[in-house]
Order: C-alpha cells, then sequence, then structure tokens
C-alpha cells in the first residue's frame, strides 16, 4: 500500500504540471492549429527569467549586471508577463506572416525560432544547470500520510497553483470577452472576422496567454526540481554524453496529451460560439 | 495528469521501468490515439480537423531584389524539373566531376553526408511530399536499416561464427535490399493503424512510433548493445577491394542516390504516384473516385521505408559504427526540415535542403564568433532557417514539383 | 531584411577565411572537438576551459606556440565524421583533444586511424575505446578499474554491507555499476537491487520509492552530477537517509550548488583532489580561479593535464626530430609519469591511462578526502 501511494503522489504531483503545460500548449494550438515547437523554450525561459530576477546580479557576457533580486512571487509575476510579451512578439516575426503559407511552414520556422531561443538561452545562463533559489516553503519537513508517503509542502503549493491556474483560464476562456473572441477565431477566423472579431488580436492574445501559461508551468518546474537548463524545455535533441542516448521527450508526451486535453475546451468552445452567433 | 500517473505507476512495477518509461507513455499514447483518435474526450468529427492539402496555401513574396531573385530561381527550377534527360545526365555528371575534381577530403564527407541526408529526405519526402502524411517517426526506419546490418555483420557472422566481412562481400549489397525490405514491412506494420488518423494526430502517432524504437533501441542492450553501440561494422568491399577513401564512399553514396531517385521517380510518375498525389490533394475526393486509399497509403509507408533502411545499411557501413545517438528524435525533425525548405513534392529539394544545413554548418565553424560562442552556430542557423520560410514558405524549389495533374486542371493555383 | 545581410555577411567572411593555410613550423595547433552547445555542453566547456588555460601557460614558457581550433560537435553524432575529416584534412593540425561523447569518438576513430592523426581524449571512458587504433589515448581511467575500486572501498573500508545501484543507462553506467557490483559481491556485500535512469531524468521519486522499499544501508549512483545531486535531494524529501556512494561523474562542485546537504557526506572517488595542494595543483587552483572566477571541474582538470601531457610529448618528439602528428602519437606512448593536477600521467599500450583513484567525500559543502584511502 505504501509502495503503491507514494507512487500515487509522485504521479500527481508530475501530473499537475503536465496538465498545466498541456493547458498552456493547448491554448495556442487549439486557436491556430499550429505545432509550436518553440513552445518548450518559453518554459525553459520562465524559469530561467524567474532566477535571474532573484538573483541580485547576473554575469551577461563576462559583465556583471545588477539584478533587482525580487523574491520569489514577484520575479515569478514579472518572468510570466515577459515570457508573454516575447510570445506575442514571436508570433508577430515569425507565424503571421506565414498564416496562409502551407501548413508545414510555420511548423518549421517554429522549429527555428525554438533552435534560436535555446541558442541564444545558453549563450546567457551557459550550458550549467543553474541553481534554482529555493523559495521557503522548500525547506519545510515533508508531510507525512500514513506513515509512509512522503510529499513536499511545495509539491502541494505546486499542485494547487497548477489546478487554480487551470481553473482560472477555463474560466477566462467560457466568460470573458476577449476569451470569447479566442473561440470563435478558433472555429471559423473568416465568419470571426466578418462578426467584426479583431482575429490576429485574438490570435495575438492566445500567444500571450499560453505563453505566460507555459512560463508558469516552466518555474513551478523548476522550483519542484530545484534546477533550470538551457535544455530543459524542448528535449528533442540528440541526447548523451559518453555514448548515453536517453529520452526526455517530455514535452512530446506532453504534446501529445495536450492534444487530448484540447478537445473538451474545444467541443465547449463549439457550443458556446454557437451561442455567439445566435446573439 | 493520467500519463504522470500512469508514467509513475509502470514506473515502479515493470522491471528496469524507468528506463523504459518513455515508452510506456509513447505506447500509451499510441494506445489511445488508436482507440480514441479524436482524443479521450472529445467528439469523433474532429479527427477530420488538420486535413487537407499540406502544401496549399499562398507564400508572401518578398520585395523588390529579393523577390527578382526569387523569380530567376523559379524559372531554373521550373526548367530543371521540365528538363529531359540531358538535364539529369549533365547533373550526374557535375557530381561525378565534383567527386574527381575536390581534392579536400573533408569537402567530399561533407557533400557524402549531403547525399545521405537527401536521399534519407527524398524517402521522407515520398510519404510527406507525395502522400501528404506527416510523417515523424521517420528515422526509425533508418534505424531498423542500420541495426539490421550492424547486428547481422558484427554481432551475428563475426562474433558467434567468426566469419570475416571480406569473404562475404556481397552481402552488403544484398543487405541494402533486406534491410529495406525489412524497414519497409515494419512500416507497412506500423503504418496500418494510423490509416485511420490525419493531420497532426498522424504526426503524433508516428513521433510515438519512432520514438519507441529508438527507446527500445537504446535499452535492449541484449540485441543492439544499448547505448554503447556497435563499433567496428566493416566498411563495404567491391569485389575484394576495400571502399574507404572518401572519395570512393562519396562515389558508392552517389551511385546509391541515382538508384534512389530513379526508383521513386518511376513511383511517381506511375498510377502510384498519382493515387498518391490524389490523397494528398483530397483524401475524400479521392476515395470517391474510387482509389483505394488505405492501399495505397500504405504503399507510401512502405516506400518510405524501404528508402530509410536502404540508406541506413549505407550509413552504418559508412560511419563504421552505430548508437542510438544517431537516430533521435531531432535527426527526425532535421530531415523533415530538409524536405520542407527543399520543396516538398519535388526530386531536388530534399538535396537542396541537405546541401544547405549540412554545408552551413560547417562553414559556419570557421565565423570568429561562433569560435567564441559555439552556441551562435545554431542561433544562426535558425535565423536563416526563419528567413528561407518566411520568404519563401512553400520551399525554395517549389517549382520544381512534379507535375501530375492534366493540362489545364489546377490553373487557379499556378 | 537586416538578418539576411548579416547572415549573408556570415557566408561571405567564412568563405574568405577558409582554413588557414600555411603555418610556422614551430606551432602546434590542437584540434579541440567537444559538445560545446547543446544539452551536454557542460562537460565540453569546462573541458576547454582547461585547455585554453594550459595552452596560456604553455605559451607564457616560450619555445614552441600552442593553438586551439574549437570545434562544436554538439553531441550529436553525424558530426562525428565530418569534424574528423575536417582536422585530418587541415594539414596544420597536429594533434586532436577533447571528446565528451564516446559515440562521437567512435565513429571519428577510424578516420583518424587512416590520416594518422593523434588523439588525446579527456571525457570519454566507454570501454569500446580500449585498443580502437594505435592513435588513441586518453587521460582519464575507464569506468572497469575505477568501478572495481570503488566496489572495493565501499565494502571493505566502509564495511556496507546492502547496496542498491542506481546507474545510468549508458556505457559510462553501465560500465562502472557492473564492475562495482561485481567489486562489491566479491568483497562479501549483497546488491539489493539495480536500476538505470536515463541521462537528463529529472524526476527520480519513481525510482527512489522503489529504493526505499528494498532498505538498503547504502545507495551507489553510476551517473553525472546532475543526477547525483537531483537522486539525492529527492531521496531526502522521500525521507532515505542512507549512505550514498558515487563516482568521479559526481566529482563537481555543481554537486554541491545543486544538492544543498543533501549530498552532505556522500562518498566519491576521482583523480582529482581540489583540496590537495602538491606545487602543481595550487598553480593550476590559483590561475583557473583568476581567468574563470570560479573552482575548477574534474573536466577542466583533465583538459588541462591533457594540455600539459601534449606540451610534454612535443618537448620529446621536438629532441627526436620534427614535431610531426607520427612523432607526437611516437612520444605519447613513451612518456612516463607527467606530473599533472589529477596525478602523474602514463599511458598503457591500449591507449589508457594508468593511474591512481582518491576516495573523497562531502564535509560542510566541500570536497574533502575521505578519512580511509585505499
Amino acid at each position: 500500500m505504501d509502495y503503491f501511494g507514494q507512487l500515487l503522489a509522485n504521479g500527481l504531483v508530475l501530473g499537475a504540471i503536465y496538465a498545466l503545460t498541456a493547458v498552456a500548449y493547448t491554448l495556442v494550438y487549439g486557436v491556430v492549429r499550429l505545432v509550436n515547437f518553440a513552445f518548450g523554450e518559453l518554459f525553459m525561459l520562465g524559469a530561467f527569467l524567474t532566477v535571474s530576477l532573484m538573483a541580485s546580479e547576473v554575469q551577461l557576457f563576462g559583465a556583471t549586471v545588477p539584478m533587482p533580486a525580487l523574491s520569489f512571487p514577484l520575479a515569478a509575476l514579472v518572468a510570466i508577463a515577459l515570457t508573454a510579451l516575447l510570445g506575442i512578439i514571436i508570433d508577430y516575426l515569425a507565424y503571421r506572416p506565414l498564416r496562409k503559407a502551407p501548413r508545414l511552414a510555420p511548423l518549421i520556422s517554429s522549429i527555428a525560432v525554438s533552435v534560436v531561443l535555446q541558442s541564444v538561452a545558453q549563450t546567457i545562463w551557459g550550458s550549467e544547470q543553474v541553481h534554482f533559489p529555493d523559495f521557503g516553503l522548500a525547506d519545510l519537513d515533508p508531510i507525512v500520510f500514513f506513515d509512509s508517503i512522503y510529499i513536499r509542502v511545495m509539491d502541494i503549493v505546486v499542485m494547487a497553483a497548477a489546478i487554480l491556474a487551470m481553473i482560472g483560464l477555463s474560466l477566462f476562456i467560457a466568460y470573458s470577452k476577449l476569451g470569447r473572441a479566442m473561440r470563435a477565431s478558433a472555429e471559423d477566423p473568416m465568419a470571426a472576422t466578418l462578426l467584426g472579431i479583431p482575429v490576429n488580436r485574438a490570435i495575438a492574445a492566445a500567444f500571450a496567454l499560453g505563453s505566460g501559461f507555459a512560463a508558469l508551468a516552466g518555474l513551478l518546474y523548476a522550483q519542484s526540481y530545484g534546477f533550470a537548463h538551457a535544455t530543459m524545455g524542448f528535449s528533442a535533441r540528440p541526447q548523451g554524453v559518453d555514448g548515453s542516448s536517453a529520452g526526455r521527450h517530455r514535452l512530446d508526451s506532453r504534446r501529445g496529451f495536450g492534444r487530448r486535453a484540447a478537445r473538451p475546451d474545444r467541443s465547449l468552445g463549439r457550443r458556446l460560439y454557437a451561442g455567439w452567433i445566435r446573439l | 495528469m493520467l500519463l504522470g500517473l500512469i508514467e509513475a505507476l509502470g514506473g515502479g512495477y515493470m522491471p528496469d521501468g524507468s528506463a523504459y518509461k518513455d515508452a510506456i507513455s509513447f505506447a500509451i499514447l499510441i494506445l489511445l490515439l488508436f482507440m480514441r483518435p479524436q482524443g479521450l474526450l472529445g467528439r469523433p468529427e474532429l479527427n477530420s480537423a488538420g486535413a487537407g492539402s499540406l502544401l496549399d496555401g499562398v507564400g508572401s513574396a518578398g520585395k523588390g531584389a529579393i523577390h527578382a531573385l526569387f523569380g530567376r530561381m523559379d524559372a531554373a527550377f521550373g526548367w530543371l524539373a521540365q528538363g529531359g534527360w540531358t538535364i539529369k545526365f549533365a547533373a550526374l555528371a557535375i557530381a561525378i566531376l565534383a567527386g574527381l575534381l575536390i581534392p579536400s577530403d573533408y569537402w567530399l564527407r561533407i557533400l557524402t553526408m549531403v547525399l545521405i541526408y537527401g536521399m534519407l529526405a527524398s524517402g521522407l519526402n515520398v510519404i510527406v511530399g507525395f502522400a501528404g502524411l506527416l510523417d515523424l517517426g521517420f528515422v526509425a526506419f533508418w534505424a531498423v536499416g542500420s541495426y539490421f546490418t550492424s547486428i547481422l555483420f558484427v554481432l551475428v557472422l563475426k562474433q558467434e561464427f567468426g566469419i570475416d566481412a571480406q569473404s562475404i562481400w556481397w552481402l552488403f549489397y544484398a543487405n541494402l535490399v533486406i534491410g529495406g525490405l525489412l524497414s519497409a514491412f515494419i512500416a507497412m506494420i506500423l503504418g496500418t493503424p494510423t490509416l485511420r488518423l490525419r493531420g497532426d494526430y498522424l504526426a503524433i502517432m508516428t513521433l510515438g512510433f519512432g520514438e519507441i524504437v529508438r527507446i527500445v533501441a537504446t535499452n535492449w542492450i541484449g540485441l543492439t548493445r544499448g547505448p554503447m553501440g556497435i563499433p567496428n561494422v566493416p566498411a563495404p568491399f567491391l569485389f575484394g577491394l576495400q571502399v574507404k577513401s572518401p572519395t570512393a564512399f562519396y562515389f558508392v553514396a552517389l551511385a546509391l542516390t541515382v538508384v534512389i531517385l530513379f526508383a521513386i521517380s518511376g513511383l511517381v510518375r506511375s498510377y502510384i504516384g498519382r493515387a498518391w498525389v490524389a490523397i494528398r490533394e483530397d483524401e475524400h475526393a479521392a476515395e470517391a473516385m474510387g482509389v483505394a486509399t488505405a492501399r495505397y497509403k500504405l504503399y507510401a509507408y512502405a516506400v518510405s521505408g524501404f528508402v530509410g533502411g536502404f540508406v541506413g545499411v549505407f550509413y552504418a557501413h559508412y560511419q563504421l559504427f552505430i548508437s542510438p545517438l544517431n537516430f533521435s528524435l531531432f535527426e527526425n525533425i532535421v530531415i523533415l526540415m530538409l524536405v520542407v525548405l527543399g520543396g516538398l513534392g519535388t526530386f531536388i529539394g530534399p538535396f537542396i535542403g541537405a546541401l544547405i544545413w549540412v554545408v552551413f554548418l560547417q562553414l559556419a565553424l570557421d565565423i570568429p564568433l561562433v569560435q567564441n560562442f559555439p552556441e551562435i552556430r545554431f542561433a544562426l542557423l535558425g535565423v536563416i532557417l526563419m528567413c528561407l520560410m518566411l520568404f519563401r514558405p512553400q520551399g525554395l524549389a517549389a517549382t520544381a514539383r512534379v507535375k501530375l495533374t492534366m493540362p489545364g486542371a489546377g490553373m487557379e493555383r499556378a | 531584411m537586416a538578418r539576411r545581410r548579416f547572415a549573408a555577411a556570415a557566408f561571405g567572411l567564412c568563405l574568405a577565411l577558409g582554413p588557414a593555410a600555411g603555418q610556422a613550423a614551430d606551432t602546434v595547433t590542437i584540434g579541440f572537438t567537444a559538445a560545446l552547445s547543446g544539452d551536454y555542453a557542460a562537460y565540453g566547456v569546462n573541458m576547454k576551459k582547461g585547455v585554453d588555460l594550459a595552452v596560456e601557460t604553455l605559451n607564457k614558457k616560450g619555445g614552441v606556440t600552442y593553438k586551439v581550433e574549437a570545434v562544436d560537435d554538439r553531441a550529436e553524432a553525424r558530426e562525428g565524421v565530418l569534424i574528423a575529416q575536417r582536422f585530418c584534412s587541415d594539414q596544420a593540425v597536429n594533434v586532436v583533444m577533447g571528446y565528451s561523447v564516446s559515440s562521437i569518438a567512435l565513429a571519428a576513430m577510424p578516420v583518424y586511424n587512416d590520416c594518422k592523426l593523434p588523439v588525446l581524449a579527456s571525457a570519454v571512458t566507454s570501454p569500446a575505446l580500449s585498443n580502437s587504433s594505435p592513435y588513441f589515448h586518453r587521460n582519464v581511467l575507464t569506468d572497469a578499474v575505477q568501478g572495481a575500486m570503488m566496489g572495493t572501498y565501499a565494502v571493505k573500508s566502509l564495511g556496507l554491507k546492502k547496496i542498491y545501484v542506481l546507474h545510468q543507462q549508458d556505457d559510462y553506467g553501465i560500465g562502472v555499476s557492473k564492475a562495482f557490483s561485481d567489486a562489491a559481491v566479491k568483497e562479501g556485500a549483497t546488491i539489493a537491487g539495480t536500476e538505470a535512469y536515463l541521462l537528463g531524468d529529472k524526476d527520480f521519486r519513481t525510482l527512489l520509492t522503489k529504493v526505499r522499499a528494498a532498505k538498503p544501508d547504502a545507495i551507489f549512483v553510476g551517473g553525472f552530477y546532475t543526477e547525483t545531486a537531483a537522486i539525492a535531494k529527492q531521496a531526502r524529501q522521500l525521507g532515505i537517509k542512507v549512505q550514498f556512494l558515487s563516482t568521479d561523474g559526481a566529482l563537481n562542485e555543481a554537486l554541491m550548488k545543486l544538492g544543498g546537504n543533501a549530498v552532505e557526506n556522500m562518498v566519491i572517488y576521482g583523480m582529482f583532489d581540489p583540496s590537495i595542494k602538491t606545487p602543481s595543483t595550487a598553480d593550476f587552483l590559483t590561475a583557473y580561479q583568476a581567468t574563470y572566477k570560479e573552482e575548477p571541474s574534474a573536466w577542466a582538470a583533465l583538459g588541462y593535464d591533457a594540455t600539459m601531457t601534449l606540451g610534454a610529448a612535443v618537448d620529446l618528439a621536438s629532441k627526436s626530430g620534427g614535431v610531426t602528428r607520427e612523432a607526437i602519437n611516437t612520444a605519447f606512448s613513451q612518456l612516463k609519469d607527467v606530473p599533472g593536477v589529477t596525478g602523474p600521467t602514463t599511458f598503457e599500450p591500449s591507449g589508457d591511462r594508468s593511474g591512481s583513484l582518491y576516495f573523497l567525500t562531502v564535509k560542510n559543502g566541500k570536497f574533502v578526502l575521505a578519512p580511509a584511502q585505499m
């Protein structure tokens, strides 16, 4: 029992972060039907930006740049905002010009964006794993259930944050004006345009939200495991020092999972969109 | 969340589970896609999302000089594609001359790599470019070919029976075909469950298959020596002479390229190719017109698998060592990128894509900035890729696309 | 548009530069290749820091001038053959150093063998590389030797009886754990279980839950510091409080940075003890800290030593004629006990290094020599 229970607990923590990533991923996929390979890089940037903002200074190309040394929640918020902004910029530069292009073109340009972001992150933050500073809660003793199932306080916080974020997002998509515009653009961009919905702005909003959530997932992940790494996001890289070839396809699993998680949102979207038309 | 749970539980209860846990995730993913292609909670009609041609769409043409440049390039490629045998022989002659005249072994190796990746991309092009099925598991067929010949030559013949490679030199050539057939067979097995899927769902499922093959190659140490790889794969012999120098390898690769291109172009111009293009352009219409879509899709898998296995056999005997590192997911994406970059549904496109990719990566090594910041090399590559895609979303050699439509048809897209 | 022009300019620039032709006779060019970007860049970058530092030191000494030409292999297998051929074709390159991935070195060795270019690798430990070519040498000990010594040490000196083995699923992890387990069993310990994980894994809770159920009195981790630190940390979180053992792969300051107090008392081994201040290590430590403002890792030390060994080989070669590829290779096999920060270097005929190990432990966030040595 304790063996199974511990595995169950482990799985729940991992699953909460996966699910959050999947939801964030789905947001963009659902609206523009783009398999966004650069998504993992935003995940990574969320973590790195948080680390940097929490530090008092960072080394940039050999020069020391003073940083604000924010507290964790504040740094996290700023990092999420910055990543969301980056999401919009990426959409504007690399995807929007290709909206009418053959379907594989944006896929390739998203791979290119992913490669660029990863290389840049490595130039800035180096190739080593960066220790993610422990937030006060991490030092608390793990909570022990039934004498044998250990769960860290931090993991509970991470899970709660992930679940809250997901609920918040669902409500936003379902009831806010922008959320409805996003769903309408997803269903039929042409019809949405005709109805006076600014489709490009809705898509940009989806990118911003999706990127922000990716950043949130990334920093929660980094917080849970205590490190950040330039390649933690997109790990479809040949793996292996010393002949090893290891697999880190979490993102791909997530990607697949995202697809599945996408369904309820979209069928919900369809119904609500029908409502929108009737209005 | 379910995935995380199953991963943890599976990892806990299976022997050596943690090494295989990624494979478990993928197996579940594939199973789910097979059972409920529209997603766990979705509705069936959603599977049709993502259908439609991969190639259609308007490209944004650049302005001014760039526009003119692409215009000239389009004309050139269009002319090349229409050219008859003369052009083909001229291209072959240039390739042969290059092999004879280039004094640098380094550049010959680079060109050999271009040919290898060009061949692989051509194989993938069959399924993505001609049949219009987005396949992200292509690398698995390449791996099967490589592992087949390496295991046979090194682990079975050499270590079990002590047979030297030279005494059975012909086996390499037989293996090209056998390895190809084996991969084609596996491709058809893997292709069957994907027949119901379309678009991005198909991509995810094939990606799962590709990764499972690689994870098995990493962890089934008894068969593949796992991450240690298989060293000392013998170089091929040609009538008692060992193919050893970079020049010799270049010419073998060139010969294989000619064979592959000849075979693919023959197929594409036959009724099979027409059926593929029909499926690519509109699967429902094709079906309505009496094209047995499932059968022709399987043919496409088989042909692309054959090319993958064929190249894989050569690759193992060229590099003389293989390990799962060769067959990562990233390689898969690279090959897809080459096809899209060069132009889907063309014969020359994959080779142009390979030329840009391989040559740029080598040239970039000499940029002083890259010497100081090695990461910049890939950032530059990414920027170039992005620019190429933004200006030429349909691929560099798009006008060389094989035209299989009747005269007068499809004018609105021309 | 600007990006395009920049890319075009970059193309033009590198075409103009081309491979450097014509070299002064008293310049030794080191072709350095390793993963300098991508997932596994950390090892290669550290190695290169060591090499650069040593080149600086050697150049200050006067005589032969050393030059490094660095090529990034990004841990991508297809690069192996191309990079090898690049160095082979460039007549200026006298020796190749680096390599962080065995698979790439194995793919490259046939090419080096054909063009008779000597290789002195620093971080590849695959047993398949022993005897792979007369032109191959490495100054890192192989897993088999090291693992066995650790196994014996764990049982005889630390008195451990029931050990759980976790290892990285690759040639390094498998080799070192197998040697460790065999040696430990021979000394009378039992192996409670063996589990593999993948390099780059982040979540070990499932694995450790399994370990916890087996109730071992020690856990041996055959892998690198990133995963070792994560395993130790997550084990503490699951309430596992047993002795941790690891390998030279964990000998890195980052182990403490990532693992915090979870890695306290972990016993590892290495060929390099940062706390021992022999004259050569003291020089190295001061110079390294002055240049890079950080503690050197084991890979930096190996890169440094490899370059110093090359210096000794070049001196030997120039005494008996010219400094050619062949002469350097011959000199490698003649060298005896070249002093270095990782101990004296002597090569065996197989190309491997014969050497000794230090056993180290973590005390107050620092590596110190373990109380018991063998």
